[in-house]
């Protein structure tokens, strides 16, 4: 007993110290800035950011960027959080997914009424899509961080042995399928199917955009119900190669890149990113014969999707963190557009500025997987998606019913009936509002 | 001799599966560890073939690349930086949990002792408060305790996490504590009021001695959810300077991206100090349970 208790009494000496350093404050900074920014990321590439902010630092001095990040899946409702608490948030990554809600919730501030006469200069050297994805109600709200186009991908190996061309429809997709599962492939088609993830829908939207159509007309309004709109063509034939037995299914991209390297499949649908790790020649045993094949289908076009750096509205009320946010997204995101460079060539990521699809380190870092003239010309068409306050909530609800009609469990028209009845009415519910 | 035999085998076998299911993924963890990527998922290729490697837990500690990931050719993000992270937020946690672990005995004994022994006003409404209050859903609470704690300036700090915390362990602690008390024998109490104890000294000098192997494990309990809430520390905890290991580890095992060689090397980190608490620890609570026994 006396030894147990020298044993706690020891334990509790160890414990009062360790606790004393919990309730310690957290060191001054030697010297205080003239101002304080608060940047708010997901967690991808904490180094690179840590490091892209010391070097705006030295290049402005008076300027202190403290960055605070979250997980993916708790970025948005963290963000949120601090929004609704009033806490310091100056600069933020933002998603053309939240930019409605966000924007009409009044969170953000308009670049274009912070720097407009350098938005205006920097517009032209702005993916379309970019555009489209940071825009709400005619206001520019960012300016990109990371943005990527989805992605048809083949083997082109495995297309030359069989003598395929690569195909430039949806139906020519089906017919090299069917040749491939008749020379012994058992599901030519790697498809990812998740009805809890957005990429789910996107990659949908995306092959719709291939085919020339859309799922909305210009007034917002839901037109995939018609049997001869492209989004009802592109869900019958998804039902059909399904039932045909020509797809397999994986849950999540991260699972397509070992199935395609299983050598197993010849064509999947995913954001061009996923290229690049199937391409890696550091873990994937069939890298190198992937390559990208514009989106098959009449138009050729594309889904684009933008992140992007955004100032709060909270920071655009104090004239001097306006001026300094402005400062540090124009170096994040600016010309001469150093830090998506620096992106794109140590890390693979897309981008939206244009002029980068030229620069000669960015085509040689990307040339080892991607080929550059198909991928700029995706860049150059891909069209950005219809994003309303209501389409996330939309979307959550439409991916089930897609699953259902792609399985055959439901019939096509009554899905997008029904998926088309609640797009109006949450757009009705929005209006009255 | 066979039925004796039978039941010998049938409690092996029990004790094994227990064993697979509490000790497999660590150990698979620690496996993982250190056997890299493209030989963790290739089933045609032994995991002996590539050799084990230590470059993930280098990584960790000195963010130097494993040099699987140095081959040229664009990498998304196998190498997830959150994994630097698990150094200092294991010390984050330790200092958050070992104060939520003395706040909860400092503040918990007292209060469970006073609900055991002593008759006071509204002393039954108060104990079913305590005691129904973490009934409410942590989620319902996270908005309310966000802006508490951010209007009392405290956002961002390991403080405003050990505050929470403590405040939703205490109501178990003084629960456990409390019903322990109520179980010593009167006479002790009386005894030592003959003697001329105070009730403090009561409770210093008769009830604790008796209740330490007790406090030990309602201690342990408090330390270890603490160790493991992941809700309030992420919302509450700020940068990577007061984030506790639960945040950082959610950010490795959220991240579908990040490379499982490293993910695994991050959770052996994660769970190896708490093995060794327990283990230490839990010798005092099991030997003052028996020696309580005895006396008894």
């Amino acid at each position: 007993m006396l030894g147990m208790s020298r044993s706690l009494a020891t334990a509790g000496a160890t414990l009062s110290l360790l606790a004393t350093f919990a309730w310690s404050p957290v060191p001054a900074q030697a010297q205080d800035p003239d101002v304080t920014l608060e940047f708010v990321v997901w967690n991808y590439s904490l180094d690179t950011i840590a490091d892209n902010v010391r070097l705006f630092e030295e290049a402005n001095p008076g300027i202190k960027v403290n960055v605070t990040d979250y997980t993916w899946p708790d970025y948005h409702d963290s963000l949120v959080l601090r929004f609704r608490g009033n806490t310091q948030t100056d600069v933020i990554y933002g998603g053309q997914d939240w930019l409605p809600a966000w924007a009409a919730a009044g969170f953000l501030a308009p670049l274009n009424e912070i720097a407009p006469e350098a938005i205006e200069a920097y517009r032209a050297d702005l993916a379309g899509f970019t555009l489209n994805d940071m825009t709400y109600d005619g206001n520019l709200y960012g300016l990109p961080y990371y943005a990527d186009t989805i992605s048809f991908i083949y083997n082109q190996r495995i297309l030359n042995d069989a003598g395929i061309e690569v195909p430039t429809t949806w139906e020519e997709v089906a017919d090299a399928a069917r040749k491939l599962k008749a020379n012994g492939m058992e599901r030519p088609i790697v498809y990812e199917f998740n009805q809890e993830l957005p990429n789910f829908f996107d990659a949908f939207v995306a092959q719709v955009y291939g085919r020339g159509g859309d799922l909305f007309d210009e007034n917002g309004e839901a037109i995939f119900d018609q049997p001869d709109n492209a989004a009802f063509q592109q869900l019958s034939w998804l039902r059909d190669v399904i039932a045909d037995e020509l797809v397999a299914f994986e849950n999540h991209e991260s699972t397509i890149i070992p199935a395609m390297n299983s050598g197993n499949h010849a064509f999947t649908i995913v954001y061009n990113y996923v290229l690049a790790a199937m391409n890696n020649t550091a873990d994937q045993p069939l890298a190198g014969e992937f390559a990208l094949a514009r989106m098959p289908g009449e138009a050729q076009s594309t889904l684009g999707f933008t992140k992007f750096y955004a100032i709060t509205a909270q920071a655009a009320g104090d004239d001097a963190r306006r001026e300094a946010a402005w400062k540090f997204v124009d170096f994040m995101a600016g010309p001469p557009y150093a830090v998506a460079k620096r992106w794109a060539v140590e890390k693979g990521l897309g981008f939206g500025q244009l002029p980068l699809l030229e620069d000669e380190e960015v085509i040689e870092a990307w040339s080892s997987w991607v080929l550059m003239p198909t991928l700029q010309a995706q860049v150059e068409t891909a069209h950005g998606g219809t994003w309303k306050e209501w389409t996330a909530i939309w979307a959550a609800s439409f991916r089930p019913l897609m699953a259902q009609a792609m399985i055959g469990e439901a019939s096509v028209e009554d899905v997008m009936s029904q998926g088309a009845t609640r797009w109006n009415e949450l757009k009705a519910q929005m209006a009255a509002r | 001799m066979t039925g004796r035999l039978a039941d010998r085998l049938i409690v092996n076998l029990a004790a094994l599966l227990v064993l697979a299911f509490a000790a497999g993924p660590i150990l698979l963890a620690a496996f993982g560890s250190v056997v890299p990527d493209r030989i963790l998922f290739d089933p045609d290729r032994s995991v002996f073939e590539g050799g084990m490697t230590l470059d993930n837990y280098r990584y960790i500690f000195t963010g130097e690349l494993p040099a699987a990931y140095m081959a040229e050719g664009a990498n998304r993000a196998m190498i997830s930086d959150a994994a630097r992270q698990v150094p200092q937020s294991l010390w984050n946690s330790a200092q958050i949990s070992t104060s939520v672990l003395a706040l909860n005995l400092l503040l918990g004994a007292p209060a469970a002792f006073a609900f055991a022994r002593f008759a006071f006003p509204r002393k039954k409404p108060a104990f079913l408060f305590l005691i129904l209050s973490p009934l409410v859903p942590a989620v319902a609470l996270v908005t309310p305790i966000y802006l508490l704690v951010d209007g009392m300036g405290l956002l961002g700090t390991k403080l405003a996490v050990v505050l929470v915390h403590t405040a939703r362990s205490l109501p178990f602690t003084i629960l456990i504590l409390s019903v322990f008390f109520r179980k010593l024998p009167e006479e002790l109490f009386e005894a030592a009021v003959i003697d001329g104890c105070t009730r403090l000294q009561s409770f210093l000098k008769v009830a604790m001695p008796l209740a330490l192997p007790a406090v030990c494990a309602t201690g342990l309990f408090a330390f270890m959810l603490s160790y493991t809430e992941f809700l309030f520390s992420m919302v509450l905890s700020g940068d990577a300077r007061a984030r506790p290991l639960s945040v950082v580890m959610a950010a490795l095992a959220r991240n579908t991206d990040v490379s499982w060689s490293l993910l695994n090397s991050a959770i052996f980190i994660a769970v190896l100090p708490t093995l060794v608490l327990v283990v230490l620890v839990w010798r005092y609570v099991v030997e003052g349970l028996l020696a309580g026994a005895v006396k008894g």
